[in-house]
């Protein structure tokens, strides 16, 4: 745990307050046919990440893509308790908050989606341990550990 | 943090409540969305598609069940996609009594809220299609980028649950796509270097999306380089880009209704990125849409998007009176107002008595029709290569059309260059 990182301002999609650990995806994911949202697992068969979990994580990735339907598959990964706890995204993605606002109205999943600037995630790494915290109108994204120790 | 969204008196009053909980749970979704995507305003539609019919899990059901419980009704005409069931041909269902089920229940649900049962994923296809300058809310990622890019109409890549929320108030967010703004070329993708030859071929459309998605993520591309294309290319072409990227939007210098000339398209600036096409390119999108070169065929499958008139007519002429092989099917996915139409003309029932299995309502790659998922399948769809494999669990090959019917009727891959 250190306190000398610094406390980074972030655009809000969508409100609610998270602290988890780290999933950063390397290219964006289709969910639709690329998540399963059974168990949260990144299944698409060219998926960098593929096999890891979004589960509870915050999730950090430069966009969605493609399917219309991955609105649905991220709501029913949250209804079922496997959605990520917050997500961190490079550009505001409309449809991933579609899924999180339904989420919230149908179960009372709060998941805040945020937009942060490159510089805000610039060494940002999957195992991280951040903070996200996001009201209506204001948020920030915060590290709260580092999985490893720099190693330069 | 942007201002938000300032609403209408009528938009509060949704959100107020006054027209029913299924309404204002509607418009709460799609403040939400409107308020995400920075809109200032929404703004009247005059169609919706909605593509929520797809049984995904419980949440599919729950949140029309709530619009259908709360008295909700769509206040705009609205075309429905694609459900997980064929419910014309039931007789090609695969899957579990269970999921066949829900399926049924929650494309039902969407019919009750006042929606047409058109159950297909190529609404263009349809009478009375979206026209040029209008605003419409469509889901469907490969209807969104044919109603922007080939009719000219405007939306933005509406996800599943915006699309009926807009369809249920009449409105949608003023952003993105909706303005002109949103509208101006970004990447120019040049294939003016391409021998003729190669953008002659079959695949070339589907090939260039599929490489074009990849570029541009959700920017606009403006291709260069290209005279004239079909209705059924731009399909292809378009529905490629939307899965590899997230392309809602595409121009064709000289070909698309919003391109005349590049200092149209970009709005007076420079492209943010130009890319020049070659051959390798071709190749390797190429190689990416299979997943295995060799393997006992177990069926072929066309149709994704749904086949469109001018399409069920080529594929009669290539098959010419030929019957597919029983145990490699053939299967076409089909509209089925698109199935009346060329039912009319007799085509059905000559492709059928082919033993060509033409399925309408649905598509084989979302959804458990295929008898067996452990062959391999070929396809002439770079949308099926892309989301097939995961979705049902097959082998995909990618190949033009001519030889997916060629192998049909061999009952093996027939054999034939690549790229």
């Amino acid at each position: 745990m250190t306190d000398s990182e610094p406390l980074n301002t972030v655009r809000v999609l969508l409100s609610g307050i998270a602290e988890g650990v780290v999933l950063m995806l390397t290219e964006p994911l289709n969910a639709w046919g690329g998540l399963d949202p059974g168990t949260g697992t990144i299944v698409h068969h060219r998926h960098p990440q593929r096999g890891s979990s979004v589960a509870g994580r915050v999730l950090v990735m430069p966009e969605s893509r493609g399917s219309g339907t991955n609105a649905q598959v991220f709501a029913q990964a949250w209804a079922t308790g496997n959605g990520p706890a917050a997500v961190v995204l490079a550009a505001a993605d409309h449809v991933l908050c579609a899924g999180a606002v339904v989420s919230r109205e149908l179960y009372g999943v709060h998941c805040p989606v945020v937009v942060a600037t490159a510089n805000s995630c610039a060494g940002l790494a999957s195992g991280d341990i951040v903070a996200v915290c996001a009201t209506e109108s204001e948020g920030t994204l915060q590290i709260l550990a580092r999985r490893t120790a720099p190693t330069r | 943090m942007s201002a938000s969204t300032t609403l209408s008196e009528a938009d509060w009053a949704y959100l107020n409540g006054e027209h029913g909980p299924g309404a204002q749970l509607a418009m709460r979704v799609l403040v939400a969305v409107a308020k995400s995507m920075d809109a200032p305003t929404l703004v009247d539609v005059h169609s919706a598609h909605v593509d929520g019919c797809l049984y995904v899990g419980s949440v599919s059901i729950d949140f029309v069940r709530a619009l259908v419980d709360g008295s909700a009704r769509v206040s705009v005409p609205t075309t429905l996609n694609v459900g997980s069931v064929d419910l014309r041909h039931p007789q090609y269902w695969n899957g579990p009594e269970e999921l066949a089920t829900k399926a049924r229940t929650l494309m039902d649900l969407y019919a009750q809220l006042g929606c047409t049962p058109t159950w297909t994923c190529a609404p263009y296809l349809l009478a009375n299609r979206p026209t040029l300058g209008q605003h419409i809310a469509w889901g469907e990622s490969n209807a969104i980028v044919f109603a922007n890019s080939v009719l000219g109409a405007r939306t933005q890549r509406y996800g599943d649950f915006v699309d009926i929320a807009a369809a249920i108030v009449g409105r949608a967010p003023f952003a993105g796509l909706h303005t002109d703004e949103g509208r101006r070329g970004q990447i120019l993708i040049d294939v003016t270097a391409l021998p003729a030859s190669v953008m002659a071929r079959d695949a070339f459309f589907p090939l260039l999306g599929h490489l074009v998605g990849q570029w541009c993520g959700g920017r606009v591309p403006v291709l260069r380089g290209i005279t004239t294309a079909t209705e059924d290319q731009l399909k292809a072409f378009g529905a490629a880009t939307a899965s590899t990227g997230a392309v809602a939007l595409f121009h064709v210098l000289g070909v698309t209704p919003e391109a005349a000339d590049a200092d149209q398209v970009f709005g007076g600036r420079a492209p943010e990125q130009t890319i020049t096409v070659t051959p390798a390119d071709l190749r390797r999108a190429w190689s990416e849409l299979s997943t295995r070169r060799d393997g006992q065929l177990a069926a072929v499958c066309i149709g994704t998007p749904h086949f469109s008139i001018p399409e069920f007519h080529h594929l009669t002429k290539l098959l010419n009176g030929r019957r597919v092989q029983p145990r490699t099917p053939l299967y076409v996915n089909a509209g089925r107002w698109v199935y009346d139409e060329v039912q009319k003309q007799g085509i059905t029932e000559t492709l059928e008595a082919a033993g060509v299995r033409i399925v309408t309502d649905t598509c084989t790659y979302n959804t458990p029709i295929l008898p067996q998922t452990d062959g391999l399948v070929l396809t002439n769809s770079a949308k099926w290569a892309w989301y097939a494999p995961r979705n049902i669990g097959v082998d995909v090959l990618f190949a033009d059309l001519e030889v997916c019917v060629e192998s049909a009727i061999a009952g093996t891959v027939i054999d034939h260059d690549g790229f």
